[in-house]
């Protein structure tokens, strides 16, 4: 672990904590409603935040994405995305899981209570795959070229490549771990078709799962919060009919960071969480 | 970084994002229909408007006036295993570094080159792999993505670095324009890297001083790196290569873990 990373992480847990508050004081588990002052309060720092976060402006071109962008808190599942949302019980019973996908959710649950969960490819370096990157409590870097846009993350430094002049991989296209995207926009919505997975990866950290005819098809749209603060929706809709008896879509939002680099990120530099025999063994 | 910081920062914030999933609840007064198609979710507050053009997709460039735009699709063509000068001499290893670099060769044969750990390649190794690269340019950084491992290396123009900073992988960078000549400096490296596959050392003092000149008509970039490290080098010395453009080309997924190519 180096000094910076420590620094970067302490601000990000110290951010995850801010940011997670203004919801978090809305009423859950054992809690009550805000109160008046909290609210307030939430309201404020989110207002701040927008204003910190935007001193370094999003591009105001609604298909220009270039820049830095980080995801509020960290939420290790991908739930159906509904209006108005659901707890996390009644997202999770949304789910359309086939009898597979059943028993293999199940099975990583069970792993995960024991203390030994299931190996996923990023515990290993591996690249963490899709939908599975677009979660990462990580910031990431949107780059163009023509014909092609290039998503830089910093976790593990995965990176994904949107092909715009394609309509289709090209055969031969191998399975890998990000899959192949193209990807073209409708209105100022990027849209971005993604397959030729390898089935290394997972769906998301806690437990689901996905084989070899997953398809991953998502649409990113830049938009203005109530803060004033510009934050990208990704509407990301998973299809795998050996794990899945319907396509159905999560949502990620990404916050523009005008005041983040990203920086070095090396998995494979003591990497303390490398599987044993299959397994997490988190020291 | 770890990993392992990676999980404690999931574990930690785990309990966050319990808390933030179950923020609705108060919204939710009824389930979604389990059995309807995809659930639709809420409008956004307000998607931003074209107020200017679009881009279309196309590469945005906000490279200042006069300096050429180095974006596109490069390789290697001078891809030597062995660095040599520009004059096409040996590098001027001192006595510390003679050793080092025999060590550095004994570890190779048994076939323990940092490279099969996968870990970073370093510079200026990473310039040398005979993989393609993307770069980048605009404005405020030019950034280089390797197809080698995935790697890439962001370098902002006019980047100050702590003193204080921890030596990392790729080093800490900065870019200039000198005339028509992309520079980028850097220091700040960690000593686990070797400057090239053959196994040339250096140490945490090494700096570099990398120089990227594109040819007229746009199809080649005559670089230079130069290298200066007193701990294993007389004195600095500087390497030259050469990079073509590779339109149409498209990277290709590269994972050491699952490949192991170096």
């Amino acid at each position: 672990m180096k000094t910076d990373n420590w620094a970067k992480l302490g601000m990000g847990a110290c951010a995850l904590a801010l940011m997670a508050a203004p919801l978090a004081l809305a009423q859950g588990p054992g809690r009550g409603p805000p109160s008046p002052e909290q609210q307030a309060a939430a309201e404020k720092r989110n207002a701040d935040q927008a204003k910190e976060w935007n001193a370094n402006p999003a591009p105001s071109d609604p298909r220009d994405f270039q820049g830095v962008w980080w995801t509020r808190g960290y939420d290790r599942t991908f739930r159906p995305v509904t209006n108005p949302p659901q707890t996390p019980a009644q997202a999770a019973a949304l789910l359309p899981l086939t009898p597979l996908e059943t028993a293999s959710r199940a099975h990583h649950l069970k792993m995960e209570e024991e203390g030994t969960p299931i190996v996923d490819a990023s515990t290993d370096c591996f690249p963490h795959g899709v939908p599975r990157v677009m979660a990462s409590p990580y910031p990431v870097q949107f780059d163009y070229l023509p014909g092609e846009i290039v998503m830089l993350n910093e976790v593990a430094h995965n990176v994904r490549y949107f092909h715009l002049d394609q309509k289709a991989a090209p055969k031969g296209t191998p399975l890998t771990y990000m899959g192949y995207s193209v990807a073209h926009w409708e209105g100022n919505t990027l849209v971005i078709d993604t397959d030729h997975f390898n089935d290394k990866t997972q769906i998301d950290e806690e437990s689901l799962s996905h084989g070899l005819k997953l398809k991953v098809h998502e649409e990113i749209t830049k938009f203005t919060n109530k803060y004033g603060g510009v934050e990208l929706r990704n509407l990301i809709t998973i299809s795998d009919p050996d794990h899945y008896t319907h396509p159905w879509t999560a949502e990620r939002l990404y916050p523009w960071r005008g005041d983040v680099k990203i920086t070095e990120y090396t998995c494979e530099e003591n990497n303390r969480n490398k599987s044993v025999n299959g397994l997490t063994v988190a020291k | 970084m770890s990993k392992s910081m990676l999980k404690t920062t999931l574990a930690a914030s785990a309990v966050l994002a319990l808390a933030l999933a179950a923020a609705p609840a108060l919204a939710a007064d009824k389930p979604a229909d389990k059995a309807g198609a995809p659930v639709k979710p809420a409008p956004l507050v307000a998607p931003v408007k074209a107020g200017v053009a679009t881009t279309g997709g196309a590469a945005i460039s906000d490279t200042p006036k006069g300096v050429p735009n180095l974006t596109g699709k490069w390789i290697n063509a001078t891809p030597e295993a062995a660095l040599k000068t520009s004059a096409g001499g040996a590098p001027p290893l001192n006595a510390d570094g003679k050793k080092a670099y025999a060590k550095n060769k004994a570890d190779k044969a048994a076939g323990k080159d940092p490279l099969a750990s996968c870990f970073m390649h370093g510079e200026p190794r990473l310039l040398f792999t005979k993989y393609p690269f993307l770069i980048m340019q605009y404005g405020k950084h030019v950034d280089f993505l390797h197809q080698a491992n995935h790697t890439f290396r962001i370098t902002y123009f006019g980047a100050q670095t702590d003193p204080e900073a921890d030596p990392i992988w790729l080093g800490h960078p900065t870019a200039k324009w000198d005339g028509k000549t992309l520079v980028i400096d850097a220091g700040g490296y960690n000593a686990e890297t070797w400057l090239d596959y053959s196994g040339l050392p250096h140490g945490e003092k090494l700096s570099t001083e990398e120089r990227y000149t594109l040819s007229a008509d746009g199809s080649t970039i005559n670089g230079t790196v130069k290298i200066d490290d007193p701990e294993f080098y007389s004195k600095a010395w500087t390497a030259s290569f050469t990079l073509k453009k590779q339109p149409g080309y498209s990277l290709e997924q590269y994972s050491c873990m699952a490949d192991h190519k170096m």
